[in-house]
């Protein structure tokens, strides 16, 4: 006899045990059956079945009910279609059978009985009461990672102190992003492990270099998220020294990087003394900030999250630390000066269109650097402020689409595409519009495949501008890495099929885009000055 | 299980419907009312809303805010998280179905289109432990191992079998206060075995009980229970939902009265429940009888299975306040 083991999970159905072994015995009396269990799917039943040579290779949970059969191939399909139909009969088992309702995961204490070894919980529920939850999976000795936005700063506060006191760490609130032991939680991106450790208060920031790091062959110990608001002087910077602290004293990590806006003067500095006591090599980006004013024993400035990037990758390979990064290569500076040309005299505007804030943020410094004025709804310092964003703005604009003015009572655009795409087609029927600049997040938590979500978008926009006389220059940046479910490769295979330009960071994104702004600018002053 | 699913227990049709209904919940023209006859410790005292985890023939397990509720036919026993009800239902599963929810709002709760009315429901407690052991405990503990070996027959259990190395060594290692030893037997016991709740579990509700009882003020003993409790508790999510529910009453000292009843029955006081428990006797309706046939014959094999691990629980304990 050729002997096979056949299986067939019940989930959450529960039979007496008679019931179960009058069905073994049945099972075990066929014709061609050699061995045959039905047991609860616990622990020590599949121990059981393991050390009888029935090993099931599939995820079950205890209150599961496993039939499992060993024998001839055909045998043991009838059998277990045999148990199927006897286990199915309402008159199995007389009154000690029930198919269970999967008991509903609503508590963090409940979850700690399901998940004994778990250490962090990820808190996700409406701001109101997220601080009150983050409180009890810490008094539970859990590090909690804190999705929820919206909470209030005090309460912020109230529940760092919490946890420093007890050695806990508190990423967030509003943490959309961060890697533990290799697990991505929230947006996050599938990314090699390796040895370096990053703490950030922006989430696309954290996507941006920890992508970078992956894709220049790198790999990543630990990611933690602040929240945007931690070195803010209401909360001191609290979980980014505790990270720094972490990653300081964590073996795996040979190299730190440091994520942010720019902190308050105060809390900059302590960031920067403890970081310079870190032992190990720190790069740190504050966004916008100048590099002078970063400072201290074993200290690296970098000047965009692309060189923040390179510049941990370098340090943990010992290679030459690049200088700068992110610059627009001949090709794609040679090709924006060929579509610029080709532009009607309106055109002159770039609007980025991001559902990354901290992107949109970037591109604004990297604009306002190279002294173009610019308008955002979410400004970065010395950028207007943008009050209608209806797509027929004046000048360059910058919007971050996944403000709260946008996600307001819907999905977040790096999962719905929608609302991201009608700014699209309504920015490009905007005669001033040269360019069109955008972001695509990959990974975990974001749609299943935004380029092509995007491309029929773009497709539209340039499809409409030509049919009133003008091109549109599309520039996109995926950050992601090939690891993502959605795949880097593919995605920046449709955008190129959409007409787009690609670049390799956001920064290179919005200087091609700048660039671009140039040449318009001075076509339009030479024709300007020949009129 | 600490409830009675066993088809063979006697069945009384009557729930407090309009004659003109039919027990079909498709067929049901207006609203079932079922009177709550006992509510548990435990149970949840407030308003709260549930969800109907499993029902069974004559009990319904509803998940609540701090764990199961167990709404159980009057033939079932009293426990911390029971709501006993006053009549017996002849088949609750056409009541009550799987993901429903239920509304406790003071004195009433719906389930779907069942009222169960909590107006007049008793609450009810487990009391304290007997003081001491009576010189009977040994002769009880012959007599509840002949009921156990009677209903063995035609009805094993993997306790007998491959589990039944561990149960001893679990006792022995109760014996000499080996936490370390104790916590690897209750490792290999928790979740072994077929059934709604394995049999290894039913055996240490049954052992908690019985060295509980038994640890009075021994310093040493206690400090045993409470660290074997705490590795029970710990290794609950082990097994199956409701399973892992008793476990975790067992391991705070909580417990149905089916096991309270048998354990003052065992050590002869009175019962935990306040009904008053006479001399131990041989005869068939004697508190010890009638004490051990309840517990024997909850659900198929799980009330066996605790008597055995109870026994085992009271060899195992040092008698000092004998």
């Amino acid at each position: 006899m050729t002997a096979a083991a056949n299986f067939r999970i019940f989930p959450n159905l529960y039979k007496d045990s008679v019931t179960l072994m009058q069905l073994g015995a049945e099972l075990r009396s066929r014709e061609g059956i050699a061995e045959a269990s039905c047991i609860m799917a616990t622990p020590a039943n599949l121990t059981q079945l393991a050390d009888a040579g029935l090993a099931v290779d599939a995820a079950v949970a205890p209150s599961d009910l496993l039939v499992v059969v060993r024998g001839e191939p055909s045998a043991c399909e009838e059998a277990i279609a045999a148990a199927d139909a006897m286990l199915k009969s309402t008159n199995a088992g007389g009154g000690g059978d029930a198919a269970a309702f999967r008991l509903p995961l609503s508590s963090i204490a409940i979850g700690l009985q399901r998940a004994e070894a778990a250490d962090i919980a990820l808190i996700s529920v409406p701001g109101d009461y997220a601080a009150a939850e983050a409180l009890k999976a810490l008094a539970q000795g859990l590090h909690v990672m804190v999705f929820s936005d919206n909470v209030a700063i005090a309460d912020e506060r109230s529940i760092k102190d919490y946890a420093r006191a007890r050695n806990l760490l508190v990423m967030g609130p509003d943490c959309g992003t961060a890697i533990v032991n290799g697990i991505p939680l929230g947006f996050a991106n599938v990314v090699r492990r390796g040895d370096i450790g990053l703490v950030a208060a922006s989430g696309t920031g954290l996507q941006e270099v920890t992508c970078r790091i992956h894709n220049a062959g790198g790999g990543v110990s630990q990611a933690i998220g602040t929240g945007g608001r931690d070195l803010k002087d209401a909360i001191g910077g609290i979980t980014m020294l505790q990270g720094l602290a972490a990653l300081a004293a964590d073996p795996a990590t040979r190299v730190i990087v440091l994520i942010s806006k720019p902190p308050a003067p105060d809390i900059a500095q302590k960031i920067l003394a403890l970081a310079s006591k870190a032992g190990k090599p720190v790069v740190v980006h504050f966004l916008g900030a100048k590099p002078e004013s970063i400072g201290g024993r074993g200290l690296t400035p970098a000047t965009s999250l692309q060189h923040a990037g390179d510049v941990a990758v370098a340090l943990a390979k010992g290679s030459a630390v690049p200088a700068s990064s992110g610059a627009p290569t001949a090709i794609q500076l040679a090709t924006v000066t060929e579509m610029a040309a080709g532009m009607a005299a309106s055109q002159y505007a770039v609007r980025g269109l991001f559902t990354g804030g901290t992107f949109c943020y970037e591109a604004q410094i990297a604009f306002r650097a190279r002294n173009f004025d610019c308008r955002s709804n979410a400004p970065a310092e010395s950028v207007g402020l943008l009050e209608k964003h209806d797509g027929h703005a004046d000048g360059h604009v910058f919007i971050d689409m996944g403000d709260d003015d946008y996600t307001r009572g819907r999905p977040h655009p790096m999962i719905d595409p929608a609302l991201r795409n009608a700014a699209v087609l309504s920015h490009a029927a905007d005669p001033a519009t040269a360019a069109i600049l955008v972001d695509v997040v990959l990974g975990y938590g974001s749609h299943p495949d935004p380029a092509q979500a995007l491309a029929d978008a773009l497709f539209s926009a340039q499809r409409e501008a030509r049919a009133r006389g003008r091109s549109l220059a599309l520039v996109a940046h995926v950050c992601g890495t090939d690891g993502d479910p959605q795949g880097r490769a593919t995605q920046v295979r449709k955008l190129e099929a959409a007409g787009a330009i690609l670049a390799e960071s956001n920064v290179q994104a919005a200087l091609v885009c700048a660039a671009l702004a140039e040449t318009r600018k001075a076509a339009r002053r030479t024709s300007s000055s020949a009129r | 299980m600490r409830v009675s699913t066993a088809s063979s227990e006697p069945c009384v049709a009557t729930t407090e419907r309009p004659p003109a209904a039919t027990h079909a919940r498709e067929h049901r023209a207006s609203p079932a009312r079922l009177t709550v006859a006992h509510v548990g410790y435990l149970a949840p005292s407030t308003n709260f809303d549930g969800i109907v985890h499993s029902v069974f023939t004559h009990a319904c397990n509803v998940a609540g805010p701090s764990g199961l509720l167990t709404i159980a036919a009057h033939a079932g026993a009293d426990g911390p998280t029971v709501w006993r009800l006053a009549s017996d239902p002849p088949d609750l599963r056409r009541l009550f179905h799987r993901g429903e929810r239920l509304h406790r709002r003071y004195a009433a709760a719906t389930v779907g289109d069942v009222v169960l009315d909590l107006s007049k429901a008793a609450a009810w407690h487990a009391g304290r432990w007997p003081p001491r052991a009576s010189r009977a405990m040994a002769d009880n503990l012959g007599v509840a191992r002949a009921a156990l070996k009677r209903r063995r027959r035609g009805c094993p259990s993997v306790i007998d079998r491959d589990a039944a190395p561990w149960l001893r060594s679990l006792a022995e290692a109760c014996r000499v206060c080996d936490v370390a030893r104790a916590t690897a037997e209750i490792d290999r016991l928790v979740g072994k075995g077929e059934g709604l709740t394995p049999a290894g579990d039913d055996a240490i509700v049954g052992f908690l009980a019985a060295i509980g009882a038994l640890a009075g003020s021994d310093a040493e003993q206690v400090g045993f229970v409470r660290a074997l409790s705490a590795a029970v508790a710990a290794r609950a999510a082990r097994t199956t939902d409701i399973s892992a529910h008793y476990l975790r009453l067992a391991a705070g000292g909580h417990f149905n009265a089916d096991v309270t009843r048998l354990v003052h029955a065992l050590m002869g006081g009175e019962s935990r429940d306040g009904a008053a428990l006479p001399a131990i006797g041989a005869t068939a309706d004697s508190p010890l009888h009638l004490a051990l046939e309840a517990a024997l014959n909850v659900g198929a094999t799980s009330g066996a299975d605790m008597v055995a691990g109870m026994i085992a629980g009271f060899r195992a304990s040092r008698p000092a306040n004998a």
